[in-house]
């Protein structure tokens, strides 16, 4: 079992459904920010800008698809609960993608610490991600995130 | 920093709405730190594209020149995501991406890296 996402099936919200992989997406990001705390209402903002940017979510409403998540968050008793479910929603590239976004949102603060490597590492698993691409995506966000003990 | 974004996002001769928006939320969330008016730099940016009309590349080098090691990185990598926003890579945008890695002297594992990133972030 995992320190953040928990991967045991038999304890996953039974009646847990999400309306499409777009959402389950979303859920994952989501539960990858709130995976070692709590995050701001600011730097949930600007994750929401970045994820509005992306061509794969033309034509949706993010504020539905946002609280939508949020009310499965809460009934499933925190956000870290929605990821294996949504891990499995999503197919190859997609994964990829949420991988992109969720390293950029960790080491987003500049300074890396213990806990985010555990959670990169369990996400780099539990989402399948190849070890080349897991090692592009932390230089590249490294650098774009200012670190300099590269 | 602005100008290279801009440059890398009119490599193809025009620029998508994807491409504004990306342009936007680097001066809204950065790494763009304002230090001007955000208008006031955005038209000395387009103005310093009109001017070097015909010779983008001598525009981007000089750009280039006044940036550190790090903002070199940076730069390309914000170049690729914008050139790479819309899921493809035509000719010209192949040939900026190439004219960007050798303006802004980047190594050849983070220009690979850079191109795989991006590649999975804006995969359609």
């Amino acid at each position: 079992m995992g320190i953040f996402f928990n991967t045991e099936k038999a304890i996953q919200p039974k009646d847990l459904v999400f309306e499409n992989s777009t959402e389950a997406f979303v859920a994952l990001v989501y539960a990858a920010a709130t995976a070692d705390g709590i995050i701001s209402s600011n730097e949930w903002n600007q994750i929401a800008g970045m994820l509005a940017l992306n061509p794969m979510f033309k034509g949706y409403d993010m504020l539905d698809l946002y609280q939508s998540v949020s009310d499965k968050s809460k009934k499933a008793g925190g956000a870290v609960n929605l990821a294996p479910t949504a891990a499995g929603m999503l197919d190859e590239f997609q994964k990829q993608k949420a991988f992109v976004f969720c390293v950029d949102m960790v080491l987003a603060d500049g300074h890396q610490h213990e806990k985010e490597l555990v959670l990169l590492a369990e996400l780099k698993e539990l989402l399948a991600i190849p070890s080349d691409l897991a090692e592009a995506t932390l230089l590249v966000m490294k650098v774009k995130n200012g670190y300099t003990d590269l | 920093m602005l100008t290279i974004v801009y440059a890398a996002a009119i490599a193809d001769g025009f620029m998508d709405p994807t491409e504004v928006e990306h342009i936007s939320g680097l001066l809204l969330r950065g790494p763009v730190k304002l230090t001007t008016d955000p208008t006031e730099l955005y038209s000395k940016v387009l103005s310093n594209i009109k001017q070097a009309a015909g010779s983008i590349k001598g525009l981007v080098a000089a750009a280039g020149s006044r940036l550190s090691e790090s903002n070199k990185r940076k730069a390309f990598l914000f170049s690729a995501d914008i050139i790479m926003a819309d899921g493809f890579l035509d000719d010209k945008e192949e040939e900026m991406m190439q004219e960007l890695k050798s303006v802004l002297d980047i190594d050849d594992v983070f220009a690979q890296a850079t191109r795989m990133v991006m590649n999975a972030k804006n995969h359609a």
